[in-house]
């Protein structure tokens, strides 16, 4: 699949292995939709990202994630002739940007980074179990682990039937 | 048993079909339990979740067996159900109340008690066991909302379903002193055998709270004319057995509520609890209250504390605790609840 492919041509890789900050202030593409229900009743005092563990606890489940996503025959073939490497990152540093931490996601919006894959609710779905297995694989709790789904989930009409 | 061997080769058989063919792909226990009516749900209470695991684009399914037990009664309860692409759910389902020996004869003594100084010695009655069968035709359409994944946005996910039930054993059944072969329903004062509920379901999934556990709460409104949720019929008649003058009769709708919370402990176990409430139409009865016994078959409000394990989307296992109050010759009825589920 070419359609990829493309997208990863377009996203720009920056620098890897440490956390990608971008000045404050700075708005990313990313976040397209109000606060989750999660976040509005929220009394922890550290944010999601801190509770995680940081930056590297993130971009290890992250890349375990997607191992298991090009290891899943339900969905990889979306991901054919994708830079899984590219891929890692960009989820690593949305992930970051989602759960508080200081890094401003630079990738392209969810509406135009998915428009003309036509993915299906299931094939969203299966990234999504694929992701829950690598957050339990790197024990995650599973209280963060659901937080972070609830960060994710919103962002579902964004991606699918595009 | 016939039904129970019957749904269990179905369970079986759905099983084996969903581990061969593709599964559905929603999220573990997305579609709920099977409820005692058959709609996807928790055990008491209807949710607006569809049943099954088929997203928009799939048809999916589930069958369960159920079974209620409590000292003078036991309630079987087994169904299918589609859900159609994540929108429409249809259900069939058969319940079978079973009413034990004891209940027949204590009402066979309470009529004797009353009535002999009347009527002179009734004829000779052995107390069986009675069943009250019950099938049940429910629709579910999910009208908007999304429970689960809409979690920028409190809106739950709403629809409207339809429950048309039909009581097998309404005026037959069971031989009564002086009254010959009658159904327990008509004979505590039920006006209707066949009836229909319809309900409003909004349910919404909390991601991640509170303790970042996934919490789900469902309220449901439900228009209906159930006695015992139908098991003892639709409505109230009161009929003088001595004349068939009839002496008063309500076969209005009435809103009865249900609210369920579910909380995960873990991915694959829901710790959960409902409550929902009955219109008592059969309390108050005067013909039974000649009897010494007006409020025999008064309701109370239902509630359950239950356990749902999903080792995978294929099976579930539930087990609850369920209070169903005041039944007949039984004030306080605690019952053990167990039902299975296969999914697709």
């Amino acid at each position: 699949m070419t359609r990829f492919l493309t997208l990863a041509l377009i996203l720009t890789l920056t620098a890897c292995g440490s956390v990608p900050t971008t000045p404050s202030g700075a708005d990313s593409d990313l976040k397209n939709y109000d606060r989750t229900i999660y976040e509005q009743t929220s009394t922890a005092d550290a944010s999601l990202y801190d509770r995680l563990g940081g930056y590297e606890v993130i971009e290890r489940f992250v890349g375990d994630g997607v191992d298991n996503v090009l290891a899943d025959d339900r969905i990889n073939d979306l991901f054919d002739g994708v830079d899984a490497e590219n891929l890692k990152f960009q989820l690593s540093e949305q992930i970051c940007d989602l759960a508080g931490g200081p890094c401003i996601y630079s990738g392209m919006s969810m509406e135009d980074s998915h428009f003309g894959l036509d993915i299906t609710a299931a094939e969203f779905n299966a990234l999504v179990e694929d992701f829950q297995q690598a957050m339990r694989d790197n024990d995650i709790p599973y209280g963060l682990e659901n937080q972070v789904v609830a960060l994710l989930a919103p962002m579902k009409p964004a991606i699918i039937n595009r | 048993m016939k039904l129970i061997q019957y749904l269990m080769s179905l369970m079986l058989a759905l099983g084996l079909m969903s581990t061969a063919a593709a599964q559905g792909g929603r999220l573990l226990a997305t579609g709920g339990v099977s409820q005692f009516e058959g709609a996807g749900g928790g055990g008491l209470v209807p949710w607006a979740l569809i049943a099954g695991y088929g997203t928009e684009d799939e048809i999916g399914g589930a069958a369960h067996y159920t079974y209620l037990h409590t000292d003078r009664y036991g309630l079987q309860s087994g169904g299918f159900k589609l859900g159609l692409f994540d929108r429409l759910e249809l259900s069939l389902t058969r319940q079978q109340l079973r009413v034990d020996s004891d209940v027949i004869g204590d009402t066979a003594s309470a009529l004797i008690g009353g009535l002999e100084p009347i009527l002179g010695s009734p004829s000779p009655v052995s107390a069986g066991n009675a069943n009250i069968t019950t099938d049940i035709v429910g629709a579910k359409f999910r009208l908007f909302g999304d429970a689960v994944y809409a979690q920028d946005s409190w809106m739950p996910q709403v629809a409207l379903g339809v429950q048309h039930k039909r009581n097998g054993d309404f005026d037959s059944g069971v031989v009564v002193p002086y009254l010959g072969n009658v159904g327990v329903p008509a004979l505590l004062g039920a006006a209707d055998a066949n009836g229909t509920d319809i309900y409003l379901s909004a349910t919404k999934v909390l991601l991640g709270v509170p303790f970042g556990r996934n919490l789900l709460l469902n309220a449901t409104v439900r228009a209906t004319k159930a006695n015992a949720f139908g098991l003892l019929g639709f409505g109230r008649r009161v009929i003088n057995p001595l004349d068939g003058t009839l002496l008063d009769e309500d076969t209005d709708y009435e809103l009865e509520y249900g609210f369920s919370a579910a909380m995960f402990l873990t991915p694959s176990l829901v710790l959960g609890g409902e409550y929902r409430t009955q219109s008592s139409r059969l309390e108050n009865q005067p013909v039974l209250g000649l009897l010494g016994a007006p409020d025999l078959a008064e309701e109370d409000d239902a509630y359950d504390v239950f356990l749902a394990w999903f080792p995978n989307k294929i099976f579930a296992i539930t087990a609850a605790y369920v209070d169903l109050g005041n039944l007949p010759f039984q004030p306080d009825s605690e019952a053990a609840y167990l039902s299975l589920q296969a999914s697709f």
